[in-house]
């Protein structure tokens, strides 16, 4: 098997999202000759929309000095795969213009319009939660209220879903929690009627985002339970930003794994 | 009486015909049951592990048999909440040698984390921390010289990050469980799976299941 450059493999998983890229990779590379930032280029003007988006893609993500060029006019696209992706790419490159789009891809093709767990509504919910990652990192306060408002959306659309499809929310929400907490928005859960363990658990996940535990340390699900400095940490952020008792914060970290997957039980 | 003399000379025969055919029946019964029923009670999901059997390392006809099962149960599952995303799915199954054995609510998702390590959402990583939970929370009194193995299965071949990571992951398990119990982490995959055509390419057989990657702390 061939190995390809990180930027291009990444553009593929990016686009073929459940994994198994590695064929539509080699098919690509043989029908366009090459996987150069020249044959992307080439590929923008003339190939197939499934071609355009992934030529989007490993534009954005090589690192070229005229990414940013050749990807802000797609932001403008009738097609809504271009603008998505040039969107996300420009948001990675923090530039300003991507901001509008990634805002909108909040509220765009949810339900009744789409559902996640269709073929289109899949891909475009594994791109909204890349969204919200890069809303989250840009570190602009005026962004959080637009981040709550999609939080309390997407609860209320796991509320109505039926029993056995509420789950395909999860992701997105904890994204949500924890881009939250990487603005600094502690007061996210005003005014939510949740049940207390999912309060509990997106508390921790808004903590871990404010700490950027995910980047420190890896897998929240595993440091959670594990790792005592990280638990200190939220400890300390339950306390001062949430203003939680020492049995309410114990409860929190020690629930933490348990209310996770409570979530996901059909009952 | 020449009659009755050959009578009383054929009975012992005939006792021990007799005798020889009922012995030959219990053994034929016995093993007919241990190949219909305890071969395949021992080689389910949740055979056996009652009364605080250790059951050490699992076979590798015993892996076969548990990878099977939970591709069953994963198809099963995306048929019933009509799943049509291109992803992948995983589940598990945890023994200890304690009454039930152990399963996730449902199987589990998997898809890169949009930061961090990209394998961070992959379900070979959040079945790790089901595991990671189940111990801590219903294995702490398990004795020392027990045994724990947990058998992860996924449709989408194992990536390399997770097969890299499988070792630490070992150990996190290893870690949390009690002192002198040991973990032994295994990970399946389908063989043939179509993430464009799920439907096309189900398992029906164990050979439809490879083991990928396994681990065991030092």
């Amino acid at each position: 098997m061939d190995t390809w450059p990180e930027y291009v493999e990444r553009a593929f998983r990016t686009f073929y999202y459940g994994g198994q890229y590695e064929q539509s990779l080699e098919t690509f590379v043989r029908r366009w000759g090459g996987s150069d930032i020249q044959t992307f280029a080439q590929v923008l003007s003339v190939g197939t929309q499934e071609e355009k988006v992934l030529a989007l893609f490993a534009i954005g993500y090589s690192g070229t000095p005229q990414a940013q060029d050749i990807l802000r006019p797609f932001l403008q696209s009738t097609q809504p795969m271009e603008r998505w992706a040039s969107a996300l790419c420009l948001g990675e490159l923090k530039d300003e213009q991507a901001i509008p789009v990634l805002v909108d891809l909040l509220d765009e093709f949810v339900p009744p319009r789409m559902h996640p767990l269709e073929r289109d509504g899949g891909l475009y919910q594994f791109w909204r939660i890349k969204a919200v990652s890069l809303l989250g990192a840009w570190e602009r306060e005026d962004l959080a209220p637009l981040l709550r408002a999609a939080l309390e959306e997407s609860w209320k659309l796991e509320q109505a879903d039926a029993i056995d499809r509420k789950q395909v929310w999860h992701p997105y929400q904890d994204e949500l929690a924890y881009a939250l907490g990487h603005l600094g928005a502690f007061g996210t859960f005003t005014g939510l009627a949740l049940p207390t363990p999912r309060l509990h658990l997106w508390m921790v996940t808004l903590a871990c985002g404010s700490l950027q535990a995910r980047t420190r340390y890896g897998d929240l699900l595993t440091q959670i339970q594990i790792n005592a400095a990280l638990q200190e940490e939220v400890i300390h952020v339950l306390e001062h930003r949430f203003g939680l008792s020492g049995e309410e914060r114990k409860q929190c970290i020690e629930q933490y794994a348990d209310d996770y997957f409570a979530r996901m039980k059909w009952t | 009486m020449w009659q009755q003399q050959g009578y009383q000379q054929q009975r012992p025969h005939q006792k021990h015909g007799l005798r020889f055919f009922w012995v030959l029946l219990i053994i034929i019964a016995s093993l007919a049951c241990i190949y219909f029923y305890i071969i395949p009670w021992l080689a389910s999901p949740g055979g056996g592990s009652g009364g605080g059997t250790n059951t050490g390392r699992w076979s590798e006809a015993r892996q076969r048999q548990t990878a099977f099962d939970l591709a069953q149960s994963v198809q099963n599952y995306r048929n019933r909440i009509h799943e049509r995303r291109r992803i992948n799915y995983g589940d598990a199954f945890m023994e200890a040698g304690v009454a039930s054995p152990f399963r996730p609510p449902n199987p589990f998702d998997g898809m890169d984390s949009p930061s961090g390590a990209k394998n961070d959402t992959h379900s070979e990583t959040k079945l790790k921390g089901w595991a990671l939970a189940t111990i801590r929370r219903n294995l702490q009194s398990l004795p020392a010289g027990s045994t724990i193995n947990v058998l992860i299965f996924t449709q989408v071949k194992v990536c390399p990050d997770c097969r890299r990571d499988i070792q630490a992951w070992t150990k996190q398990l290893q870690q949390a469980a009690p002192p002198g119990v040991t973990v032994y982490v295994y990970i399946w995959q389908q063989t043939d799976f179509d993430i464009d055509h799920p439907d096309q390419t189900p398992v029906t057989s164990p050979g439809g299941v490879e083991l990928a990657v396994s681990g065991s702390a030092p």
